[in-house]
């Protein structure tokens, strides 16, 4: 009984922690903020779980109430992490949705998580219904897109010692929650590397802010 | 004697009208008309700079005719992102968006005749109509996702393969690029291209 009951709190407050990211984007009005509210599913996912796998075509996306979610591909039999996502990030199987091919990314938790997930299907429902829920959805993507331009030709430019600065800045908050050995698959460097990068800055954390 | 670019416009509208139902086919007329109406016809000479990276002039356009390169610069050297041929929208997305840097060039390699329209103009459309809002967020789906294929089959299919995929998909661009940037544009030396492109 004790324990539902936590599971309800919970809920609600996922719910009102979706509420709160949704409203930093783009205002909605109270009556369709909450329709789409309404539409999210609260789901719990242990460890290691493995959300949208290769070759899927995703039919929902999430958002993270808590934990840390690893997008990686296999290249050449290796995985290569793309990105790491955490409380307040958005993930949804790369817009398989739209082109209908199988994705090639892999989403797994890393630690016990809990998501918001909603079907694209309801989404583009409650778009169609909506001017302000369809003007959020469109500035969303806006976002990603913008966040995918950075993460391409900006930090694949950088140099090895700028793109752990630049990892930090993005991730610091998170760091102890995620492997060395992910860390530098991210990075695209040797978990050597990493270690003497670390060993020479993390002595001093201010110098993540002045070195850009 | 030439004929009048103002003389040119209504054949392009007409394709600007079938590539944005294209995208979003429900989208009523009458509100598609008023935005098209908003577009004005310019003409531009093979080689004109359209865009400089750094600079962010806030303008939509459609190409009526022509052929824009996209490029970046990287370690001094020019890496050609996109090429667009007729009846192909773009802007400098990223920086309408986020307000931060253009990184990219766009350059016309031929003469070319496009359509613009200030973002501004085209943003306030979202506002005043639900199916225009709904045709911008097709619009940046379609967009953003073949960004993201690109990258995709950078990653995952072969020199030749993509040479492949670029026959396949564009033909025409063959005959109408330099190789240079064709070469760039696929991720491969000119060498490369040359080697695959005598066997076939």
């Amino acid at each position: 009984m004790r324990e539902k009951l936590a599971k309800k709190t919970q809920a609600v407050e996922a719910l009102q922690f979706m509420k709160q990211i949704l409203e930093r984007i783009a205002p909605v009005n109270p009556v369709d903020l909450q329709k789409l509210l309404n539409k999210f599913e609260v789901v719990q996912v242990p460890k290691n779980e493995i959300i949208i796998n290769e070759g899927e075509i995703a039919d929902s996306f999430y958002c993270i109430y808590k934990g840390i979610v690893r997008i990686y591909y296999y290249k050449d039999g290796k995985a290569v992490i793309e990105r790491f996502e955490k409380e307040s990030g958005f993930f949804g199987g790369n817009f398989t949705h739209l082109t209908k091919k199988p994705g090639i990314h892999v989403y797994e938790t890393l630690e016990p998580s809990i998501l918001l997930r909603m079907k694209f299907a309801d989404l583009e429902e409650l778009c169609a219904i909506s001017h302000d829920i369809e003007h959020l959805y469109r500035i969303t993507i806006g976002l990603f897109h913008n966040n995918f331009v950075d993460r391409i030709y900006t930090f694949k430019a950088l140099s090895t010692e700028k793109r752990y600065h630049e990892f930090i800045r993005q991730y610091g908050d998170i760091i102890n929650r995620i492997s060395m050995r992910n860390v530098a698959n991210y990075l695209g460097m040797s978990s050597e590397t990493l270690s003497r990068i670390r060993a020479k800055y993390d002595k001093f954390p201010d110098d993540h802010q002045t070195e850009k | 004697m030439a004929k009048r670019i103002d003389s040119y416009l209504p054949v392009y509208q007409q394709h600007l009208r079938e590539y944005l139902l294209k995208i979003s086919p429900n989208t009523p007329l009458n509100e598609l008309e008023e935005l098209i109406q908003c577009f004005t016809i310019e003409k531009y000479a093979k080689n004109t700079i359209l865009l400089p990276a750094g600079v962010n002039n806030n303008t939509v356009y459609f190409i009526g005719k022509g052929l824009v390169r996209i490029f970046y610069e990287k370690d001094g050297k020019e890496i050609t992102n996109w090429l667009l041929e007729e009846n192909s929208m773009f802007a400098p997305t990223y920086s309408i968006l986020s307000g931060d840097t253009n990184y990219f060039t766009y350059q016309l390699l031929e003469n070319s005749h496009l359509l613009k329209i200030d973002y501004a103009v085209w943003e306030s459309y979202y506002s005043k109509y639900h199916a225009i809002e709904r045709l911008g967020r097709r619009l940046i789906s379609v967009y953003y996702g073949a960004c993201m294929r690109k990258t995709v089959d950078v990653l995952f299919l072969s020199a030749e393969e993509r040479y492949q995929l670029f026959v396949k998909e564009h033909q025409s661009l063959l005959n109408r690029v330099p190789l240079r940037h064709i070469a760039s544009y696929l991720g491969i030396t000119q060498e490369t291209l040359s080697r695959i492109r005598a066997k076939y």
